[in-house]
């Protein structure tokens, strides 16, 4: 508890004070709500989402709202906006922590898990550092009863902690960041490079942000293992999915079933009475889901478009899976594609920016930018050609090529002694910040 | 508490078994490594150690793209280096110039600086990460790799981690096949090109607005007036240059007014090409808005070389 309030107090102190009070409000809702009977259960509830989403609408999306609200009286007559922007600074973990609350007293209010009268016990559920700042978003039946178990030391445990936090380090300091450089030369220049270069600074995207969050969730979870606790898993090699909708059972799994469960299902799912109503349903989450990633029409967009690919999807019926090698591989490249088209929106600085990367990507034309020096081009590309073998053979070919887990100890520690390696010699470790960090 | 123990002593063996591979491994990468014939560590080694020629020319990429050393050396009739280093800045000449000088006392140094070299810039602090391949070799050096973080010195005992992002680089200039930034071009780094055609690179704007809030470096500040005295001191000339720019310069620029005032109340010869009516404008001679191709660095190299033989600052007429 002591090293979870540090740990949230090193980015600014004062912010405690705001999960001090999302804490207590859904602590003492927690107790209400399993106390209260009919329409009273409801009222609790109400009051501890509308201080949760209060809080994380105050901080993230005032300016954004407010920026928007400008543009609109401005459009409708030249008025001006009398409200004042607030210079604030997003509260680190806000949409996980918030979210991961509100899981709390929505399955208390669902009688799926018992209000939690330890005040402490429950403060650590909310602020369990590991998974504190970027999740994984966990559920109260998950992690609240760990924290009444003895967790004695485990040697085998702790291996399989640390290596885990191993595997998150290679994939963040050695491929995250290493694209990182790539992709924000070209980013960030986007008016003026040419349409192959911004092709592969998508596809560089791409792995980035898969290598940056998965990196972040190992790293949790493998910490969280070291001392006994089971976090649950985050993402299940999303790039290798043979439609959108298998990608968001594989992509950030906590956030993807949260909306499910407490969004989607609230809507009424796909157990609605029209066809219509199922894909207005899709689209509200995505939309949502857009917009809890950022304050920024890029995101929203994101999520637009994620929601209209599984409304297509639905539309023409696509078989869940096959077992052709060639259509596995046809639809792995079609669905990673369609994938990377949306990362171009998630990482623009502005819609229109985002449009016109996407035609330029569509254009097709100019040189392709190998960077100055060319060699950090080469580590990415080596980077990714390694991750998506070791990737391919995990999901197809588990049993064969097995090296964390090897019995031999000699392939184990050669593994171990290689990975920091890589780490040393290639990882970028002038402390490049998660991107979901921001989020 | 046995199972603590058994774990423990895994952990012993794979320190162990780490510290080990990391010396080997590292001797071998830097066994590599001095095999370069090119590029901007085969440079900075030279400077560090080997440098013996009269004349050597410090610098960023300005300096390196734009010296023609042989042009120079033909002109001057005594031996040139160019051991100008792209992207660097005054916190890497610094180290760098009293290495050189540690071993070796040449008759001039050219220095040349960006009219805005004095802003403070913090990306100048982690290009420091050059020097790691040269840690525990000098004490410039070390001082210099403690400037990119708390964690750098500490990082830096493994051997492994002083050529972190280099292999790639160190074997791309191991052939003896490439010219430019080596021995054969005594340093020069020749860019092709012009930007005639493409008018939008033309327009980019390559000065530091100093509008905004002006910022100095004080480090950079120190670092100058110390070399400048040190240089003195030796006895070794000095000469401080600015190279061309397609745009030019304002000439109210707040970095470039300090440059200026403190070259001079330090009595140091500046020769200010920034503003040059025979390149200021003149799309054939550059490669992009602030560097000269090859036909603009030669029309320069000519006009630094008349300078320096009538300002007879290498010792008289030359023979």
């Amino acid at each position: 508890m002591a090293a979870s309030c540090y740990f949230y107090m090193a980015f600014v102190p004062i912010y405690i004070l705001i999960l001090g009070f999302t804490i207590v409000v859904d602590y003492f809702a927690g107790i209400l709500i399993e106390n209260a009977k009919g329409v009273r259960r409801k009222f609790f509830l109400t009051l501890s989402l509308f201080a949760n989403i209060g809080v994380l609408c105050a901080f993230k999306y005032y300016n954004f709202l407010n920026a928007n609200l400008s543009l609109l009286l401005s459009h409708l007559g030249g008025y001006s906006n009398p409200i004042p922007y607030l210079a604030i600074l997003l509260p680190i973990g806000l949409s996980f922590h918030t979210f991961q609350a509100m899981s709390y007293t929505i399955e208390v209010y669902r009688g799926n898990q018992s209000a939690e009268r330890n005040f402490g016990i429950y403060s650590l559920y909310v602020m369990f550092y590991p998974q504190l700042v970027a999740g994984p978003i966990e559920r109260p039946q998950n992690l609240l009863h760990q924290f009444y178990e003895k967790h004695e030391f485990s040697s085998a445990r702790v291996t399989e902690g640390l290596k885990q936090m191993m595997v998150g380090f290679l994939k963040k300091l050695v491929i995250a960041d290493r694209l990182s450089i790539y992709v924000d030369t070209i980013y960030n220049s986007s008016g003026v490079e040419s349409g192959k270069s911004l092709l592969v600074a998508t596809i560089f995207f791409a792995f980035q942000i898969y290598c940056d969050f998965s990196a972040y969730s190992d790293i949790a979870i493998g910490a969280a293992k070291v001392m006994g606790f089971d976090l649950m898993r985050n993402f299940n090699r999303p790039y290798f999915s043979l439609s959108i909708s298998e990608f968001w059972r594989r992509w950030h799994i906590s956030l993807s079933t949260w909306f499910k469960d407490y969004l989607y299902i609230s809507l009424g799912g796909s157990r609605v009475k029209t066809v219509f109503r199922r894909y207005f349903n899709l689209m509200v989450v995505f939309l949502i889901s857009g917009l809890w990633h950022g304050a920024n029409w890029t995101f929203v967009i994101w999520g637009a478009l994620n929601g209209l690919l599984l409304i297509i999807e639905s539309i023409f019926k696509m078989p869940a899976t096959t077992t052709v090698w060639w259509k596995r591989l046809i639809r792995t490249i079609y669905t990673f594609s369609l994938i990377c088209l949306t990362w171009v929106f998630f990482r623009a600085n502005t819609a229109h920016e985002a449009f016109s990367i996407v035609k330029k990507i569509i254009q097709f034309k100019g040189p392709i930018y190998l960077g100055n020096p060319k060699d950090h081009f080469y580590y990415s590309l080596v980077a990714i050609i390694a991750l998506v073998f070791i990737e391919y053979m995990r999901e197809y070919k588990p049993q064969s090529v097995k090296l964390l887990d090897n019995k031999n100890v000699a392939v184990r520690y050669s593994f171990y002694t290689l990975s920091i390696i890589a780490i040393l010699l290639f990882g970028v470790l002038d402390g490049g910040q998660f991107i979901y960090f921001q989020f | 508490m046995k199972e603590l123990t058994i774990f423990l002593k895994r952990i012993f063996w794979l320190a162990l078994i780490l510290i080990v591979v990391d010396v080997l491994l590292g001797q071998a990468i830097k066994y590599l490594f001095n095999k370069q014939k090119s590029g901007k560590y085969f440079i900075t080694s030279y400077a560090l150690s080997k440098a013996k020629e009269d004349v050597l020319i410090f610098g960023d990429s300005h300096a390196a793209e734009h010296f023609d050393a042989h042009l120079m050396q033909d002109s001057l009739k005594t031996s040139v280096f160019n051991l100008g280093v792209a992207g660097q800045s005054l916190v890497f000449y610094y180290p760098l110039i009293k290495s050189v000088l540690s071993y070796h006392k040449p008759k001039l140094v050219i220095l040349n600086l960006d009219a805005t070299e004095l802003v403070y810039n913090v990306a100048d602090y982690q290009k420091m990460s050059i020097f790691l391949p040269y840690y525990g070799e000098n004490k410039f050096v070390d001082s210099s790799i403690n400037l990119i973080g708390d964690k750098e010195k500490f990082l830096a005992l493994s051997s492994l981690f002083r050529y972190n992002s280099t292999i790639g680089y160190v074997l791309l200039n191991t052939s003896a096949k490439t010219y430019n930034k080596s021995y054969k071009s005594l340093g020069f780094d020749p860019q092709q090109g012009d930007i005639c055609k493409n008018k939008l690179v033309a327009d980019v704007d390559s000065k530091i607005n100093a509008k905004g809030k002006v910022k100095f470096d004080p480090l950079k500040l120190k670092y100058l007036v110390s070399l400048i005295q040190y240089l003195h001191a030796q006895n070794v000339q000095l000469v401080i240059t600015t190279t061309p720019l397609f745009n030019g310069m304002e000439d109210d620029n707040v970095y470039r007014l300090k440059l200026q005032g403190l070259l001079k109340a330090n009595g140091v010869q500046y020769w200010d090409y920034a503003n040059n009516t025979g390149f200021k404008g003149n799309c054939n001679l550059f490669s992009d808005p602030s560097h000269l191709n090859k036909t603009g660095a030669d029309l320069f190299t000519n006009m630094i070389s008349t300078q320096i033989i009538k300002s007879q600052i290498l010792g008289g007429p030359l023979k």
